[in-house]
C-alpha cells in the first residue's frame, strides 16, 4: 500500500529571509503566476519536480530545506 | 483568482442559463398547446447553445489577451487542474452515450434526443468547470 503522507514547505519563511521576496517575485523567478505560489504556500498544490526545483534554487537553499514530506506512516513500518 | 478560474464561472453560469433557457422555451411551448413533437425545437437550441458558448468565447478571447500584454499566461498548476476538469466532463459525455443510444434504438422522438445532447453538453461543462473551481479553491491532488 502507498505510504501517502503530506508535502510540507517553508517557502513563506525563507521568502522573508531572502529580503522579504514577494510570492509575485518567486513567482516570475519559475515561471508561475502568484496564485500558484500562494497554493503551493498553503498545501494546496504539489508543484512538479522541476518547479520545486526552480523554487529551491530562487530560494537559495537546498530542496530538503524548502520542501519536507511527512509520510502517513513511519518508513519501514511495515513498508 | 486566476483567469481560467474566472473562465470556470462564466461557463457554469452561462451553460446553466443557457440550459435552463431551453427548458423554459419547452415548457412555456407545452402550456401554449404546442406538444413536444411538434415543436420547432432546433433554433431554440442553436439560440440556447450561443448564450451558453459566445460569453466562454468572450471570456477565453480576453483573458488571452490580458495575459498576451502581461507575458503571464496559464502555468503548471493551470494546466493540471484544466486536465482535471476536462477528465470529468469526458467522463459524463460518456455516460450520456448510454441512454442517448438506448433512445436511438429504441425509436424515441428526435425531439428527446437531441435533448438529451444537449443536456449531456450542458451538463458536461457545467461539471468539468465545477471540478476545476473545486481545484482552484480545495487544491489538486498531491503527486
Amino acid at each position: 500500500m502507498v505510504n501517502r503522507g503530506r508535502l510540507g514547505n517553508s517557502i513563506r519563511g525563507l521568502r522573508a529571509t531572502a529580503g522579504g521576496m514577494t510570492q509575485a517575485e518567486l513567482g516570475a523567478m519559475v515561471g508561475v503566476t502568484r496564485q500558484t505560489i500562494i497554493a503551493i504556500e498553503q498545501g494546496k498544490y504539489s508543484p512538479s519536480l522541476e518547479t520545486a526545483f526552480l523554487i529551491a534554487g530562487a530560494l537559495k537553499h537546498p530542496l530538503t530545506e524548502v520542501f519536507t514530506y511527512e509520510y502517513a506512516t513511519p518508513l519501514g513500518a511495515g513498508n | 483568482m486566476a483567469d481560467e478560474e474566472r473562465i470556470s464561472w462564466v461557463t457554469v453560469v452561462s451553460c446553466g442559463l443557457g440550459m435552463l433557457a431551453f427548458v423554459g422555451l419547452v415548457l412555456m411551448r407545452l402550456i401554449g398547446g404546442t406538444a413536444v413533437a411538434e415543436q420547432n425545437y432546433s433554433m431554440p437550441m442553436i439560440a440556447c447553445m450561443a448564450v451558453m458558448m459566445v460569453p466562454i468565447l468572450a471570456a477565453k478571447i480576453w483573458t488571452g489577451t490580458r495575459n498576451q500584454d502581461k507575458e503571464d499566461g496559464p502555468d503548471e498548476r493551470d494546466r493540471e487542474i484544466a486536465r482535471h476538469g476536462d477528465q470529468a466532463r469526458y467522463q459524463v459525455l460518456l455516460a450520456t452515450c448510454v441512454p442517448l443510444l438506448s433512445m436511438a434504438f429504441s425509436g424515441a422522438e428526435h425531439f428527446w434526443i437531441a435533448a438529451a445532447v444537449f443536456a449531456g453538453l450542458g451538463t458536461s461543462f457545467i461539471v468539468g468547470a465545477g471540478v476545476q473551481i473545486g481545484g482552484y479553491r480545495r487544491g489538486v491532488p498531491a503527486w
